[in-house]
């Protein structure tokens, strides 16, 4: 279901992404590792559409159809989802009303009616009481003043809402106490489906103990490296990057 | 948020010679005293004051100090003449104040109709226009203009003085609470026409009311109205100002507000201003009874050539008084917003407590916004902060919005009601938070062209 071939990219004229190729299959969890600075953000971002995030080289096939040049709303209305590793702040909005607009505005883009206020009120709180995510916290502004924990939920309660087809988790671990962390797998897990790939972006093994991927790939200066099974994960865990980077250089 | 500075723009100078824009003014004032042979003396005097004043000193420009981002003079040089009424006026909707529970007075071209008004049995009011009641005032009325200095303290009132056609006096009774609000409706119907409306409203002790202004025109030749309100909140009196100007782009408007306030007297203010080509609100607010407190709040949104410009002097004569200013607009295409807040803090006036924040959003490169905070401080126990931004929205919220499905316009549109409803909020009672935030709202539906355009800068 997504396919990336050689891809080239660069954040303001330099080049981040050097020939990345990768293949992501229906329902399967991929895990994307790498040390700082090997190009793990910049890939969630070329892949979500973030504007300055340039592809040279390359392309990307999402079900059969090119991304590139798609625009970011476009992208998400046709299933593209990225759970930030940081998610904004936005005073003003609160977070319900921004739920309502983005869901709407996604049946909209795919020519399904938009569902009325009730038949939402009601969807939202049924998959926010799973993720502990309060009524309270739905009238709050969006994100503000959210605990790590509390902005990481609301991720995956979108995520869980909108339902992607192809859902990219930016080091969602980040920032999470083990509770917090075990919550938000346990969310992500449930949401695991035939249907619905992951790629999911770490630094640390310590996330892909609770969501457990089908493959593991290294990326390091701008490519994948190696790739192997969860036990992957394990092994650099065990021997650090540097043993894996210098091997396979 | 970045902050993008305003490019500066060169000084033009002012070339036509002064007596030639004001002379059809001066002639105009000439024939309402040929008409209006009949008025009182003291009318007459205050007539012949406001005339003389303004021939003294012609229209603001920018050699002005307090005029030096918006030059008045080159907009009056159009070919205005007065406005004297019309005979059947007929009613323009104020869109945002529909359904709304007031007492509705309307203004057609600067003379008030009462055809046209809706009062509501309110006790506790006293409503009297100058020309319904011309022969016939009441002493405080009649007192009110005669004793008046500030009709005549500077050219755009004393013009008003001399021009205006009617005026209408409100006056809440001592303790007097008004269950519903009072809502002038100013319409502009008269093309290429100048009028001149004088509103007084005075709150006597302990009295609690509400006034709206809409703003609001059916005019095809651009017009201008000169207003002018003042405000008398008594000892604990407390009066909440709301503004709406939704008036056509081409039209002009300057309003000259006067507001005094007694010993614990409360003031607040919130203006929406998306109308008129050239929107002037020049207040003077004056806090003389301790404990005072003025909240003066504003938003603009702004399109095409509108300019609109907010310029604010809040005085702390006695102290313990409270002052807030806020201002924060969106300026899309070549539109241009200012703000200038001034807070003069008199020898004595201890205890004062004064804040002006301005903040504005630029949406397009060729858009203008300054700022200009002024303190002048002459008391010892003060606690006085201003700040002002001038930024754009938000790149890395805009694309969170937009990862989430949201469209480019409608993403910016959040954005921005977010940024101004922060202003509206916590300004007046959510009834009539209510229909400014539908102003905000209808504005932006109306202008996602305007907020597209240019726009997005990476």
């Amino acid at each position: 279901m997504l396919e990336i071939k050689n891809l080239h990219a660069e954040v303001g004229g330099k080049e981040i992404l050097k020939g990345l190729s990768l293949s992501i299959g229906d329902g399967e969890v991929h895990a994307i590792m790498g040390p700082n600075g090997s190009g793990k953000s910049t890939l969630s971002y070329v892949l979500s559409g973030r504007e300055g995030y340039e592809v040279r080289q390359g392309d990307i096939t999402y079900c059969g159809e090119s991304l590139i040049g798609m625009l970011p709303e476009e992208r998400a209305a046709k299933g593209v989802f990225l759970a930030f590793q940081y998610p904004l702040e936005i005073p003003g909005v609160s977070t319900m009303n921004f739920l309502r607009t983005a869901y709407n505005a996604q049946l909209k883009a795919r020519g399904v009616e938009e569902l009325d206020a009730a038949s939402f009120l009601r969807m939202v709180r049924a998959k926010a009481d799973l993720l502990k995510v309060s009524s309270e916290m739905l009238k709050r502004p969006l994100n503000v003043g959210f605990s790590g924990g509390e902005k990481k939920r609301n991720e995956i309660l979108q995520m869980a809402l909108f339902e992607p087809r192809l859902a990219i988790l930016d080091e969602t671990d980040s920032g999470l106490d083990i509770d917090a962390l075990k919550l938000v797998a346990d969310g992500v897990n449930a949401l695991r489906a035939p249907d619905r790939s992951m790629l999911v972006i770490t630094h640390y093994q310590r996330l892909l103990d609770y969501i457990i991927p089908d493959f593991v790939h290294v990326l390091s200066n701008g490519r994948i490296i190696k790739s192997g099974g969860k036990e992957l994960a394990l092994e650099l865990e065990r021997d650090g990057y540097e043993s894996i980077v210098s091997s396979a250089a | 948020m970045s902050v993008q500075m305003a490019p500066k723009k060169a000084i033009l100078s002012v070339a036509a010679s002064r007596g030639d824009i004001e002379k059809p003014y001066l002639e105009a004032c000439d024939r309402v005293f040929d008409e209006n042979g009949s008025e009182p003396d003291w009318l007459k005097k205050l007539r012949r004051a406001g005339k003389e004043r303004f021939k003294a000193h012609g229209f603001p420009h920018r050699r002005v100090e307090a005029w030096k981002y918006t030059d008045l003079r080159p907009r009056m040089k159009a070919p205005f003449s007065l406005a004297l009424g019309q005979e059947t006026p007929q009613t323009i909707v104020a869109t945002a104040f529909e359904g709304i529970s007031a007492s509705r007075l309307i203004i057609n071209d600067g003379v008030f109709a009462p055809s046209l008004s809706s009062l509501m049995e309110q006790s506790g009011v006293e409503l009297v226009s100058l020309k319904q009641s011309l022969h016939d005032l009441p002493d405080w009325v009649k007192d009110y203009l005669e004793l008046n200095t500030w009709l005549t303290s500077s050219p755009m009132p004393a013009l008003g003085a001399a021009l205006m056609q009617d005026a209408l006096f409100m006056r809440i009774a001592k303790d007097a609470v008004l269950d519903r609000p009072l809502h002038v409706i100013y319409q502009t119907t008269a093309n290429a026409a100048h009028y001149h409306t004088k509103c007084v409203v005075i709150l006597e002790q302990g009295a609690k009311a509400t006034l709206i202004e809409s703003h609001v025109s059916e005019n095809e030749q651009a017009s201008f109205h000169n207003q002018g309100i003042e405000i008398e909140v008594g000892d604990d009196a407390c009066l909440d100002h709301i503004v709406v100007e939704g008036s056509a782009e081409e039209n002009l408007h300057v309003t000259s507000l006067n507001a005094r306030l007694a010993q614990r007297a409360r003031y607040t203010a919130m203006s929406a201003v998306s109308g008129g080509g050239l929107v002037r609100g020049d207040s003077i607010i004056t806090l003389e009874g301790k404990g005072a407190l003025a909240q003066v709040n504003g938003v603009y949104m702004l399109v095409g050539r509108q300019h609109c410009d907010n310029t604010i002097v809040i005085k702390h004569a006695a102290p313990d008084c409270e002052s807030a200013q806020v201002f924060q607009g969106v300026l899309t295409e070549n539109s241009r917003g200012v703000f200038q807040g001034k807070v003069i803090v008199a020898e004595g006036a201890d205890g004062t407590d004064a804040h002006q924040l301005s903040r504005a959003l630029l949406l397009s490169d060729k858009a203008e916004a300054d700022s200009k905070p002024e303190l002048e401080i002459y008391a010892d126990d003060v606690k006085c902060s201003h700040g002002a931004t001038i930024g754009e929205l938000d790149k890395d919220s805009l694309f969170y919005l937009r990862s989430r499905g949201i469209p480019l316009g409608e993403a910016k549109a959040l954005l921005i009601e977010a940024f101004l409803d922060d202003v509206v909020e916590g300004a007046a009672t959510q009834e009539l938070i209510a229909p400014v935030k539908k102003h905000i709202s209808n504005w932006l539906k109306e202008h996602e062209s305007q907020i597209m355009q240019e726009g997005l800068k990476t």
